[in-house]
């Protein structure tokens, strides 16, 4: 099961890309879940770093990837604040482009692109996430 | 990530290079704001290049066009977006909002 930890800062994005990248592509998956894949994995890393941390290098990000026959398994681990989902609001993608509201771009990027996406949190532990997609 | 501006006559392209994501953004912001203030307006995102582009990289782009539509002075064409990056762009509703050409002769031509 490949497992990295990288630190908390949006450097590390590129690198987390590439690992990510790496490991859906040896999945076998087409290079458009390979993208959508990339894409929810990132978005999830700069939540980890704009929220559950608060900011840059507070702590790190660390990454578990597990293969079955049906899926691939993201886990991330961070040790920062309790990320509450339910506290982003719902990204605004009707109304006209001048007046519409950014925000909540990436979780809508996350649960859209992905299968299965649970947040967890324990007090020892930190949050988790994990992001399934499932193979076709 | 690199940037190329190139000066046409009626208009900027800006060329990309590599990823635009929460850690290449705030230089990406950087340079089209001080092209704006420069009265550099009329603008081409040529996208041929990029690798990636995240929800702070769209969102970049979504603002730079607001900002230029409310002082009606210009306006962002893309060009060249790689199919998968447009398909996120248009999972995010905005592909009905921002202006696509084909190409970057094409997008030249709507200023």
């Amino acid at each position: 099961m490949p497992k990295k930890t990288f630190p908390g800062n949006f450097r590390s994005l590129a690198l987390i890309s590439e690992f990510i990248v790496t490991q859906a592509q040896q999945a076998g998956f087409e290079p458009k879940d390979v993208y959508a894949i990339q894409t929810a994995v990132d978005e999830a890393c700069s939540n980890i770093i704009d929220h559950a941390y608060g900011g840059e290098d507070l702590g790190n990000i660390a990454i578990k990837v597990k293969e079955t026959d049906s899926a691939l398994q993201i886990i991330l681990r961070d040790k920062g604040k309790e990320f509450n989902p339910d506290d982003v609001p719902k990204p605004d993608i009707e109304s006209p482009l001048e007046i519409r509201k950014e925000r909540g771009l990436g979780i809508f990027f996350m649960r859209k692109l992905m299968d299965q996406v649970i947040f967890e949190f324990s007090k020892e532990k930190g949050n988790k996430l994990t992001l399934i997609k499932n193979k076709r | 990530m690199e940037i190329i501006i190139t000066e046409e006559q009626n208009c900027d392209v800006i060329k990309i290079i590599g990823r635009i994501d929460s850690y290449t953004t705030p230089n990406i912001k950087g340079s089209i704001q001080n092209l704006i203030n420069n009265g550099h307006t009329n603008l081409v995102m040529e996208l041929s290049s990029v690798k990636y582009l995240s929800s702070s990289g769209i969102l970049m782009f979504v603002n730079f066009h607001k900002q230029l539509l409310k002082n009606k002075n210009g306006k962002l064409v893309f060009s060249n977006v790689p199919e998968l990056i447009y398909s996120n762009i248009k999972l995010a509703g905005f592909d009905k909002l921002l202006q696509f050409a084909e190409d970057t002769a094409a997008a030249i031509d709507c200023f």
